[in-house]
């Protein structure tokens, strides 16, 4: 608790839209500041329960340079660049993922304990030494039985009773121990196609499968022409859903009267074949095994969701989990459907196509105390201090920056803030010239020791603090609030302090206003003819700056 | 290297690595450092391990070319951090295999690092235990405290933490730029420059892990797409037994 980092969140403007077009069923939960939203006096509220969702540090927004906004992942769109194993780093076609699911088909495992990596080995004797190849990490001489073994905590498959008679290719070769020669296949695609009559489906999803079938021929007959028969093809491509949407809206009298006529019993399912199990009500077995094993050999409610298949109990009933695939996605402006990133498409490559980043279009804004007060670094309340926020230009271009922040923060406690220079302007960001940075520097250096000289620097209303090549230092001065509460004053809510209630955190709007070159982007709009216009830009935003922590005294 | 005679705390070379004089380094001979590297006091290369299985000739007729610690450029190396080459049997006989990193490798205070690759860009936090073999890729933050296990695999672009380590999160586009170590490097040896104002990313990035370990907002799952992430290592409660074997 004693250490405090400073921190900024910026706030993505989809915020907006969410609470206009959704205010009704959410009434209940905005407060009421957040309602006047039309109202000039509107100030965000950082604590809003809804705020938490909209704020991001810069690092994770992206700037829509068509729009000229802001992007967030929660607006962006995404889609799906390379599938991945991220262990082996094998990448998996799109089609291969429809037929053989989301995980890793070759010898990828997690350990079902501690979810640490699964190597394979030989659970004989050592190896003679002649017989090895190079490289091969995992594999040791082709002798014995195989096991999956965790280096973490020493788990191995033996304790469930799997051993693997060679070393590639684990997982078809556990598919088969798991569910028998010919379900395996099935299981590994995930299919939904009906399984054949004779076999008894055992997997959930060869269950699940086989059910949908029985229900899918048994509504056919029912009502052959309506309802579930479309079930299997959501698509309205299909002929099936087509009739399925005409018989539901050209009419329910024709198709009410034949239904009448047709009013044949449905069978439900009652045999294995069918996707039918009766439930297992006899639970001595595993009373027994409780008893037995104790709460050693129990599954823990990660354990269990982590597994492929539910309804794990036991540790001995805990397989080992494929690899989850992993993807790399591109994301899309939410209101143009410009690409605003895209990755290159290679696993190995780690370069982008696109990348366009909040932090290089809005400056950087960091925090830190003018005086650095001595002892625990909390804020003593009432007493004031002063913080220096540090903005840097990122752009190419001269920024005019407008400062607003509300008197005293939201919340049970207002602090009272002041922000000394809320209207300044801060250079453009130069190329990134070493030997000019180094120049400046020395000056920088140098201006430094003549403040020194001079003493004491006082921080000045209307006066930025200092100023750099593309960045400028501004003085906020904060009266911290006492979180001592009142009692007995009544409507005020004297519940005690909530989690982090302490932290003094200021809600600041940043109005952002400089002159660019018109957009020439590939995106050849009208626009971009003139090169030469210089067009004025505006961006502007909400951000959360948290400061400190308010010592509880 | 070449010594300077200044007596500073570091020792610079020509390439402009940057050595505490209280470095532990161990069989210098066997590693490789890239340039402009930082090794922090009581931070120690176990050079010493280097591969044994090689027939014996040749490891003396070619000192360079065993290396068992070969490190990139702009690498950091904190206080009391070891690197460490891992070893395994091979060809019937124990041996180390070296261990790589990139470039723009930070590695954190206490952390002790084992894995056969390091990518580049990688910040690796404090208190760390990166296991034998374990490979990570380019662009990866590993959490402090984490506990990366043997032999694991850390694809590019993701935020790793947890005892054993698992990937809870994916590092941000905005987030690469705060990998990159040249202005780190200048703030330390003999004659240090103040960290200029630029380097804000770094900042904000430490107050984010912050975040997701002190869990300021309850929400804050939300970015990142990290889930039952709290306190700096995933709920992962009530592992009933770490050491159970049975062979």
């Amino acid at each position: 608790m004693a250490s405090f980092t400073p921190y900024t969140f910026i706030q993505c403007p989809c915020h907006e839209s969410a609470v206009q077009s959704r205010s009704d069923d959410d009434a209940s939960f905005t407060t009421a500041q957040e309602l006047n939203d039309d109202d000039d006096d509107f100030a965000f509220d950082p604590r809003a329960q809804r705020s938490t969702f909209s704020l991001y540090p810069l690092e994770y927004l992206l700037y829509c340079d068509v729009c000229h906004e802001i992007r967030c992942p929660r607006c962006v769109t995404e889609e799906i660049v390379t599938i991945y194993c991220p262990n082996c780093l094998f990448e998996v076609g799109s089609s291969s993922l429809k037929t053989e699911g989301n995980r890793c088909t070759r010898s990828c495992f997690q350990c079902p304990i501690c979810i640490g990596p699964l190597a394979v080995q030989a659970l004989e004797t050592p190896p003679e030494p002649a017989l090895l190849s190079a490289e091969s990490a995992a594999t040791p001489a082709p002798a014995g039985p195989w096991i999956l073994t965790c280096s973490y905590c020493h788990w191995n498959s033996s304790e469930i009773g799997v051993k693997f008679d060679k070393p590639q290719g684990i997982f078809g070769q556990l598919q088969k121990l798991r569910y028998g020669e010919e379900q395996s296949k099935h299981v590994v695609s995930g299919d939904t196609s009906p399984t054949k009559s004779d076999s008894i489906p055992e997997t959930h999803k060869a269950r699940f499968a086989a059910l949908k079938s029985f229900y899918g021929s048994q509504t056919v007959s029912a009502n052959p022409g309506a309802g579930l028969s479309g079930l299997g093809d959501y698509g309205l491509s299909s002929p099936g859903a087509l009739t399925r949407i005409m018989s539901i809206y050209s009419g329910n009298t024709m198709n009410g009267l034949k239904q009448k006529n047709k009013s044949t019993i449905m069978r439900e399912a009652d045999s294995a074949n069918e996707g039918f199990r009766p439930s297992d009500l006899d639970e001595s077995a595993a009373i027994s095994q409780l008893r037995r094993d104790g709460w050693d050999g129990t599954v823990t409610r990660e354990q269990a969701k982590t597994q492929v298949e539910e309804g794990a109990q036991f540790a001995d009933q805990l397989w080992p989990i494929p690899y989850l695939l992993r993807t790399k996605r591109s994301k899309r402006c939410p209101v143009c459907r410009h690409i605003i990133s895209k990755p290159e498409s290679k696993v190995s490559n780690t370069r982008w196509r696109i990348r366009l980043v909040a932090n290089n279009s809005i400056p950087t804004i960091s925090i830190k105390p003018l005086n650095p007060p001595p002892g625990s670094g909390l804020l003593k309340p009432l007493q004031p201090a002063q913080f220096l926020l540090t903005f840097k230009n990122a752009l190419f271009d001269d920024v005019k920056v407008t400062l607003a922040t509300p008197a005293t923060t939201p919340g049970r406690f207002a602090s009272r803030v002041t922000v000394l220079c809320p209207e300044f302007q801060i250079d453009a960001n130069p190329d990134n010239d070493m030997y000019l940075d180094d120049v400046l520097r020395d000056g920088d250096k140098e201006r430094q020791r003549q403040r020194g000289d001079e003493s004491i620097h006082q921080a000045e209303a209307g006066k930025i603090w200092e100023r750099g090549r593309n960045w400028v230092s501004i003085v906020v001065e904060v009266i911290p609030a006492s979180l001592r509460l009142e009692p007995g004053k009544d409507g005020s809510d004297a519940s005690p302090l909530k989690e982090d209630e302490d932290i003094l955190e200021i809600p600041m709007f940043v109005r952002l206003e400089w002159e660019s070159e018109a957009t020439n982007d590939q995106v050849g709009t009208t626009t971009s003819k003139e090169k030469d216009a210089r067009e004025k830009r505006e961006l502007a935003y909400w951000c959360a700056i948290g400061i400190g922590r308010i010592s509880q005294e | 290297m070449s010594r300077k005679q200044v007596k500073g705390e570091y020792i610079e070379t020509d390439t402009g690595n940057k050595v505490a004089r209280k470095a532990n380094l161990v069989g210098t001979q066997h590693i490789m450092l890239g340039g402009k590297t930082v090794i922090q006091a009581e931070a120690m290369i176990r050079g010493d391990l280097a591969r044994t299985a090689q027939p014996a000739s040749t490891t003396t007729a070619a000192p360079g070319s065993n290396t068992a610690v070969a490190i990139g450029r702009y690498c950091f190396l904190s206080k009391g951090c070891c690197l460490r080459p891992p070893g395994r049997i091979y060809k019937g006989t124990f041996t180390y295999l070296p261990l790589r990193l990139g470039d723009h490798v930070f590695v954190g205070e206490g952390t002790v690092v084992q894995a056969a690759t390091v990518g580049s860009h990688v910040h690796i936090g404090a208190n760390v235990v990166i296991g034998e073999f374990a490979i990570i890729k380019d662009y990866v933050r590993v959490l402090d405290g984490a506990i990366v296990p043997p032999n694991m695999v850390i694809p590019s672009f993701s935020i790793v933490a947890g005892q054993p380590a698992r990937v809870v999160g994916e590092v941000p586009e905005g987030g690469h730029e705060a990998f990159e170590l040249r202005e780190l490097y200048k703030t330390v040896g003999n004659n240090p420059q103040p960290l200029p104002v630029t380097t804000t990313e770094t900042v904000s990035y430490e107050c984010l892990s912050t975040k997701f370990s002190s869990s300021m907002r309850t929400s804050i799952r939300t970015f990142g797409g990290l889930s039952g992430f709290e306190n700096g290592q995933p709920h992962l409660d009530e592992i009933p037994s770490f050491a159970k074997s049975s062979v």
